[in-house]
């Protein structure tokens, strides 16, 4: 049925980015992370944890607090302005200058009226929320040290600042700093450093839970300015905290890579006299962490290792079910890989610049699991820095190798590749049209004759590739008037189909022969987070962040008959407990029942001829399938084979010589060019 | 004048009043066993001479010695008489004793100035060094003129040309690392030129108090976390260790350069493998299928 020579590609030098700040939005359920380079992204909660969006950052532009305000975001960073993220077009909608210096700190008030923000210089700044825009208020008293962290009163009357060695109450109102609360140093040798109070949060009887770079947590009563408690955490820094709904339970992430639960619980049972109290101790990541989220049922922890972790809270969830287990996030959600079938090659995309590899040759065949002998090494033929500041959103390169194209928030480039024997030349193209301004996503046609661009308002644009002068030949627009970005870009192998899907989980079909809407697919509850065309049947294959697959007919315009009884049946709960979204599907063109999918831990091919597995029986079936006879073979398979032994996976592609291009980026690669740890001496080591 | 060698400390004491004893030549003969031994300069007869010379000035010379510090000459005296107590001191004129006191401070005044000037060479060398060293690492002069010139011509993009150049020096670096083939740089501005070697010369864009600022925020954090007193190990550290304790207890993982992974990268890339897929005969993986 199927043997195929695998291309295992390991040279894609991925480095995902430190996460720096986290903001969790209760309402609508989405979680904002901001990442050491400057780039945001959101996470919808509700959908199985799918990352949805991802704004790119900039060189130079860092991110040190999130906000988010109702349905808007704010962030503002060390170049000292405040942004407000367009959600809708996945770009800074504008920047509002602080003026007082590196801002370290941002925080709005429970009545989403003002934002407060700590600058370098001292002070605490009020700026009043518009609706178009922020505007700046007033300030408050003026202070000796740089405001590290800031907290509201949730009645909005007071804010608690910590800085170095200290924490100041402020009066909202009057402005003038009423309380100063005075942080020891540490012990010993630290007694000579200042200590930073990284995090503080005024909770709503008058408590101040601050942590600090001495590695306490402290508790103190905000009336009268003194302190209840100190708990001696770590003998590092206590980075960030964070405080649950109902502010009975406060979380403190360290440099130590632990976090720490602290309940508002009574010592024994029965009785009323709560205190504060150290309970759970998470150990989920290996560096140090940074930002931390307290939603309602979990704890999220992010930080140096670039890890997103969500860990529920037992006594919050039921035990033992899907929702309670623990999450890892380590790797994007979309494709960072854009493989060229005809020509071999290999566009990796990374923020500053793209590199373009062409893929090796092997000789002779093999066994199954045998490694052949590489005749001609992977070469890189271009590496391409991007111009100007902005970080690239997406690239894309045709399938013959002979276009490149990659878009920035600010603008898209195309460039023409010219390969002689063995001379590759790169040219510019300069004239583009104007329509062509920004884009969220990147597709070519498979003849490599028109270029296929997202943008606003989840139209497509389509151009017309030429060397000197690209020309806009048509926009297509959806009926439904989304204003979500598009995700997702899919073009059919005969030029005469396009999909598209966007974060409202709609997907439109275009019919490009007529350049006009040809259907939209019923809206499931979940966003897409792959589709694929096939090319000799035309049915569009979607794969939903929960793990449903839907297969839709474009001739007929409805499901499958196949789409159908793979609902009935219901997908195996094995395959539906993945917990990291399909990526890419991809097709065999000499076999037309056959869906190539994976994931970051594995690669499925979806047999449409087999009959679909059981819930009883074994998802994972070919080691046994292996052992057995032939004929038992074919009664025992079902549809879905799966193989786990290309991890972490960042992309398969099937080229079309029937080889598979499996691009991997094992983890202990990445581990190993993160900053350092901290020195903990473990007993017997 | 008088060398007296010590033979403890073995130094030997140039002595500037000219006290001479006439031991070498008087009956009385040093004790056995002394640390001093006197060499005398001159000889008998100019002793004899001295002593007339000596007897003649006495009148206002020893006085004048006995005003210019005699103490301290006093001492050599007693000090040498120890031998010979019921001879008469030796009397020495004033002219001789002037003539010396002021031989020995020239002496010491041109020694000083000797190192003084010495010290100016050196440091007059060194300068010139550093000057030569400037001039080898700055452009020659008619370079730097074009840049002047056309540093106008191109005020209007400056930081398209910075990017240029760092393209430019990019793409250079790639060439040399990867000599088999050949790439160009699209877009050639039209206000960049090659200059001698692989340089772009443009105009930087101003650097602003702004980010000065971020910067020393930056270094803040850094210091905090990453700076002296924050005791830090290494990921090779961490790994080695998660090894040491993991179920399958394995070797610490060892890098052997600083840059083993670029090494790496350039040598190793992809492996191809054969495999079948025809509902079986994949290759077994032990982990489970929801991640861990």
């Amino acid at each position: 049925m199927g043997e195929f020579t695998v291309h295992r590609v390991r040279f894609f030098d991925y480095m995902p980015s430190a996460i720096r700040a986290m903001a969790f939005n209760p309402r609508t359920e989405r979680l904002a992370v901001a990442r050491a380079d400057g780039a945001v992204e959101i996470f919808n909660f509700a959908d199985n944890y799918f990352q949805e969006k991802v704004i790119p950052g900039r060189d130079g532009g860092t991110v040190e607090a999130l906000c988010w305000v109702g349905p808007r975001l704010f962030g503002a960073g060390l170049n000292g302005a405040i942004t407000e993220y367009d959600l809708e077009n996945l770009r800074p909608r504008y920047s509002v200058e602080a003026y007082g210096g590196p801002i370290w700190t941002v925080s709005g008030d429970s009545a989403g009226t003002m934002l407060a923000v700590g600058c370098e210089d001292g002070t605490v700044k009020m700026f009043e929320i518009l609706d178009e825009t922020i505007r700046f208020q007033r300030n408050l008293e003026r202070q000796k040290g740089r405001i590290i962290s800031l907290s509201w009163h949730p009645s909005g009357a007071l804010i608690a600042a910590g800085m170095i060695d200290m924490i100041r109450i402020f009066d909202a109102e009057t402005g003038r700093a009423t309380h100063r609360l005075l942080v020891e140093r540490g012990a010993g040798a630290s007694k000579s450093r200042e200590v930073v109070v990284w995090s503080v949060v005024f909770l709503s009887d008058h408590t101040i839970v601050s942590g600090d770079s001495a590695g306490k947590v402290q508790f103190w009563d905000g009336h009268t300015g003194t302190l209840v408690r100190t708990h001696l955490v770590t003998k590092w820094d206590v980075l960030a905290l964070a405080v649950s709904q109902d502010e009975s339970s406060v979380v403190a992430g360290t440099s130590e890579s632990i976090v720490v639960q602290f309940q508002f619980i009574s010592s024994t049972v029965g009785r009323q006299d709560n205190e504060w109290v150290r309970t759970r101790t998470f150990k989920n990541h290996s560096h140090d962490v940074r930002a931390l989220v307290h939603t309602e049922t979990a704890v999220v922890s992010g930080g140096m290792d670039t890890q997103l972790v969500v860990r529920p809270l037992l006594d919050k969830v039921e035990k033992n079910t899907q929702e309670s287990s623990l999450r890892k996030i380590a790797f994007p959600h979309r494709s960072l890989v854009c493989c060229a079938k005809k020509a071999g090659l290999l566009l990796f995309q990374f923020p500053e610049h793209l590199e373009l590899w062409r893929l090796g040759e092997s000789e002779g065949h093999g066994r199954a699991g045998d490694s052949l002998p590489v005749k001609r090494k992977p070469e890189k033929l271009i590496h391409l820095k991007r111009k100007g500041d902005d970080h690239i959103r997406c690239s894309a390169v045709s399938p013959c190798g002979g276009w490149l194209v990659y878009a920035t928030v600010s603008g898209v480039r195309l460039y023409r590749i010219q390969h002689d024997n063995n001379n590759i030349g790169v040219t510019k193209v300069s004239k583009l049209p104007k329509s062509l301004c920004s884009a969220h996503q990147l597709c070519f046609s498979s003849d490599s004759s028109k270029l296929f661009a997202a943008s606003g308002l989840s139209s497509v644009v389509v151009v017309a590739l030429d060397p000197l002068e690209c020309k806009h030949l048509h926009t297509l627009r959806p009926k439904s008037g989304s204003r979500q970005p598009v995700h997702l870009l899919c073009v059919s192998d005969d030029g005469k189909w396009l999909a598209s899907a966007n974060t409202d989980c709609e997907v439109h079909v275009y019919n490009l022969k007529k350049m006009k809407l040809h259907c939209k697919v019923p809206v499931y509850s979940s966003c897409p987070t792959a589709i694929g065309i096939n090319p000799v049947t035309s049915n569009l294959v979607t794969v939903h962040a929960d793990q449903q697959v839907f297969e839709f007919s474009l001739q007929q315009k409805e499901y499958t008959e196949w789409s159908r009884r793979l609902q009935q049946r219901g997908l195996h709960p094995v395959w539906l407990q993945r917990d990291t979204p399909v990526a890419h599907i991809t097709f065999n063109p000499r076999n037309p029942a056959h869906i190539v999918l994976h994931d970051v831990f594995m690669l499925c091919i979806i047999d449409q001829s087999l009959p679909l597995p059981e819930a009883r029986t074994p998802l994972l079936n070919q080691m046994m399938l292996r052992s057995l006879p032939e004929a038992e073979r074919s009664r025992q398979s079902h549809a879905f084979k799966i193989c786990k032994s290309f991890q972490h996976l960042l992309s398969m592609t099937l080229l079309d010589d029937q080889s598979l291009v499996a691009v991997e980026r094992p983890l202990l690669d990445i581990v190993s060019q993160l900053p350092a740890p901290v020195r903990q001496k473990k007993f017997a080591t | 004048m008088a060398l007296i060698y010590n033979r403890n400390t073995r130094r030997l004491r140039l002595t500037s009043l000219a006290v001479v004893l006439l031991l070498a030549t008087s009956r009385q003969t040093f004790p056995r066993g002394s640390n001093h031994v006197l060499f005398v300069s001159s000889s008998p007869a100019d002793d004899n001479n001295m002593a007339r010379k000596q007897r003649g000035a006495t009148a206002h010379g020893s006085s004048k010695t006995a005003d210019n510090g005699d103490g301290g000459h006093a001492e050599h005296f007693s000090l040498l008489l120890e031998s010979s107590d019921d001879e008469a001191p030796e009397e020495v004129t004033f002219e001789d004793s002037k003539t010396q006191a002021l031989r020995s401070m020239k002496d010491a005044l041109d020694t000083v100035r000797r190192e003084k000037e010495q010290l100016k060479e050196k440091r007059r060398r060194r300068q010139e060094l550093f000057q030569e060293q400037k001039k080898r690492r700055l452009l020659p002069a008619d370079v730097l003129e074009e840049i002047d010139s056309s540093s106008f011509a191109k005020k209007q993009k400056p930081s398209d040309d910075k990017a240029e150049e760092q393209q430019q020096e990019e793409d250079d670096e790639e060439e040399e690392e990867r000599g088999k083939t050949q790439k160009k740089r699209s877009g050639k501005l039209a206000h960049a030129r090659n200059l001698k070697g692989n340089y772009t010369v443009a105009t930087v864009k101003e650097r602003s108090s702004a980010t000065f600022q971020q910067q020393v925020a930056q270094d803040f954090i850094q210091s905090r976390l990453y700076g002296p007193g924050s005791c830090r190990t290494t990921n090779n550290e961490l790994l080695s260790l998660q090894n040491k304790k993991g179920r399958n207890q394995s070797a610490a993982v060892q890098f052997v350069k600083k840059d083993w992974e670029m090494a790496k990268k350039k040598t190793t890339t992809t492996t191809t493998t054969w495999f079948r897929i025809y509902g079986s005969n994949f290759i077994r993986d032990d982990k489970k299928f929801v991640s861990s």
